[in-house]
């Protein structure tokens, strides 16, 4: 079993080795040595078990939705088994067989579907993460907060799955298309900066911090999170500060679907804000694609980038 | 009595052994019993047996427990959690979390909080070397409201994200991945049980009154303590692995006692087995009725199990008027 540790033979191999070292010394490294191996064992978990999973089809099991839409994008259709209840783009992910929802997986038939690797996401998913691997599972955790470690998880994940050449090519064009954004971000250069609000919650009112994806989103796209200050993923803001920042535009990346957007202009104070009184509330950008940290980031960051200057879309059509 | 005492233990046995049949051959994954003994499907089999004893580990320990804490304290509300055990677990666990500890730590820092907090309650109410039950009582209850204040506080106020889902661990559930905590629990629980066993004569006699029980030549203090420890021990071990889980500890001693009367050497051995029942029981449910979701345990012991003891309470009263 995989909790008993083969630590009897390395003091047996110890006594029998010749002098030199004192046997205290030898014993000391013979056991580092048996810990720096089991750590690069857990380092790279499935290094041993690759030759095999070549050999045979590899057996997928996605709990998040941003890897779900990775391992879609990479071309992995036919090898994952199953997802999380969640997982609801691309369509075939729709008919793949449900491993339990998101925070609760449901840990019996992930077993029964005998998965060669798991991808899940850190944070919610850490309880799961740690289950899932006292029972021996292979999971591979990718939780990319900016554009740069989505590209190194969409690595990882391609390499776990010997798809490196389409990773390549996927990354390439979410580059380019990055690449495009922010050159024409940058030709605006001459316009004071769009102030954004994204509002993710309303009770309490919950917006991204610098450390989230939204902030770089809006970033690139030319644009200034006006919580861009706050140094955590996610917080709450008081309205005031919102209304006292005038933003140019406010994004709503709401979950649930709700009534937001005209219960915002009924606000206290609200309406003197610019985005409120030119009528620049935006709540019609998927919040899936918006919240999803996978190959549709580009697609928000387009989305976005189109919001804060409509001027540029509406005179190219 | 109109039943002899053996049928009745022989139905309780007999309705446990079913449980656990069903309790094996009830999961997620439908698999016949062959399937379930192949050495293919050996670690969803290990999986159940796994829920399985802890269910009955878990159940048996807060009814003890109960029974332990009802007797000392001549108290029918007294419960496990009554000592401010489970608040001291939640919050050994937030802090733990908030400090950025692993989730593997999670079962030790509520253990450490657990009985953290049931020392200070003791503490709190020794005077010279007497523990005085009201005080006991009204300093468990303090400790705990304090306790899960500082909880909501800190999960308010926080910035770490993981908290949240803490909170869905703190309600309790049966789920268990590591055999080596459950090994742990179990052998400190079973241990629990059988001091409390060797203990039941003196609990009989704590129970006529502390200055009857001195006359009887029982060293009234020194039960209490070793007892309160014993209890401490057995519920801080069993909300670090499994939370918190409201109502067996509380109503599985009152039921077992109206069946076979309330002589501590019967009692602690029937309720066991009561508890165990129910709670495998309740666990089928929690984790059958909203497949492939799991409903925290508790709510299913409190739904399910208020109903049937009720019933129980009520021809037992009825019972009494007519003779």
């Amino acid at each position: 079993m995989h909790w008993k540790r083969p630590r009897g033979r390395a003091i047996d191999q110890a006594r029998v080795q010749p002098d030199g070292y004192s046997v205290g010394f030898f014993y000391f490294m013979k056991i580092i040595r048996l810990i720096v191996s089991l750590f690069f064992c857990f380092l790279c978990p499935n290094s041993w078990a690759q030759d095999t999973a070549v050999a045979k089809k590899l057996r997928i099991i996605s709990l998040a939705p941003a890897t779900t839409e990775i391992l879609f994008a990479l071309g992995l259709d036919q090898n994952i088994i199953a997802v999380s209840q969640f997982c609801d783009y691309p369509k075939a992910a729709l008919t793949k067989e449900k491993a339990g929802t998101f925070s609760a997986p449901d840990i019996e038939r992930i077993i029964y579907l005998k998965p060669d690797i798991i991808f899940c996401t850190g944070l919610e998913q850490a309880e799961t993460v740690h289950k899932l691997r006292q029972l021996g599972l292979n999971v591979c955790v990718s939780d990319p907060k900016n554009f740069e470690e989505l590209f190194s998880s969409i690595s990882a994940i391609a390499g776990y799955t010997h798809k490196d050449a389409a990773a390549q090519m996927l990354i390439a064009d979410m580059k380019k298309r990055i690449n495009s954004v922010q050159a024409r971000a940058a030709r605006r250069s001459y316009q004071r900066k769009q102030k954004v609000f994204i509002e993710i919650w309303h009770d309490p009112l919950i917006t991204p911090g610098r450390p989230s994806f939204l902030d770089e989103l809006i970033t690139l796209a030319g644009g200034e999170n006006i919580t861009g200050t706050i140094a955590r993923p996610y917080g709450i803001v008081n309205p005031e500060f919102v209304i006292s920042s005038n933003p140019d535009c406010i994004i709503l990346a709401y979950m649930q679907p709700t009534q937001a957007r005209e219960t915002i202009r009924k606000r206290l104070g609200w309406q003197k804000i610019s985005a409120v009184s030119h009528n620049r509330i935006y709540g019609d950008i998927d919040p899936n694609i918006l919240l999803r940290p996978g190959p549709r980031a580009v697609e928000a960051l387009e989305d976005i980038y189109e919001r804060l200057y409509p001027d540029e879309t509406s005179s190219k059509n | 009595m109109k039943h002899p005492l053996k049928i009745k233990i022989a139905v309780l046995a007999g309705i446990c052994g079913v449980m656990v049949i069903l309790g094996l051959s009830i999961g997620s994954v439908p698999l016949t019993w062959s399937q379930l003994l192949s050495p293919e499907y050996r670690l969803i089999l290990f999986i159940r047996l796994w829920r399985i004893l802890l269910a009955s580990v878990t159940g048996s320990g807060l009814a003890v427990a109960g029974i332990i804490l009802q007797a000392l304290f001549k108290n029918p509300l007294a419960e496990p959690y009554l000592l401010g055990t489970s608040s001291g677990a939640g919050l050994g666990a937030v802090i733990a979390t908030i400090i950025g500890a692993s989730s593997a730590c999670l079962p030790l820092s509520a253990f450490l909080g657990a009985i953290a907090a049931t020392l200070c309650v003791l503490q709190l109410s020794r005077i010279g070397s007497r523990l005085p039950v009201q005080a006991l009582i009204l300093n468990g209850v303090i400790i705990s409201i304090a306790l899960s204040g500082i909880i909501i506080f800190l999960i308010s106020t926080s910035p770490n994200e993981a908290l949240h889902g803490l909170m869905w661990w703190l309600w309790g559930s049966l789920q268990v991945f590591d055999p080596f905590l459950l090994a742990v629990v179990t052998i400190i629980v079973v241990s629990g049980i059988i001091c409390a066993y060797v203990f039941s004569q003196d609990l009989n006699a704590v129970c006529l009154g502390e200055e009857n029980a001195l006359h009887l030549g029982v060293n009234t203090e020194n039960v209490k303590i070793v007892l309160l420890f014993v209890t401490a021990i057995m519920t801080a071990s069993l909300v670090s692995i499994c939370g918190i889980i409201g109502f067996v500890g509380l109503i599985v001693p009152h039921a077992t006692r109206f069946w076979t009367g309330p002589n501590h050497r019967i009692l602690i051995p029937v309720a066991c087995l009561t508890a165990s029942a129910f709670m495998i029981g309740c666990d089928l449910i929690s984790r059958s009725i909203a497949t492939p979701m799991e409903i925290p345990i508790g709510i299913v012991t409190a739904i399910i199990g208020a109903p049937i003891f009720l019933v129980v309470f009520k021809t037992k009263q009825t019972g009494k008027t007519r003779p």
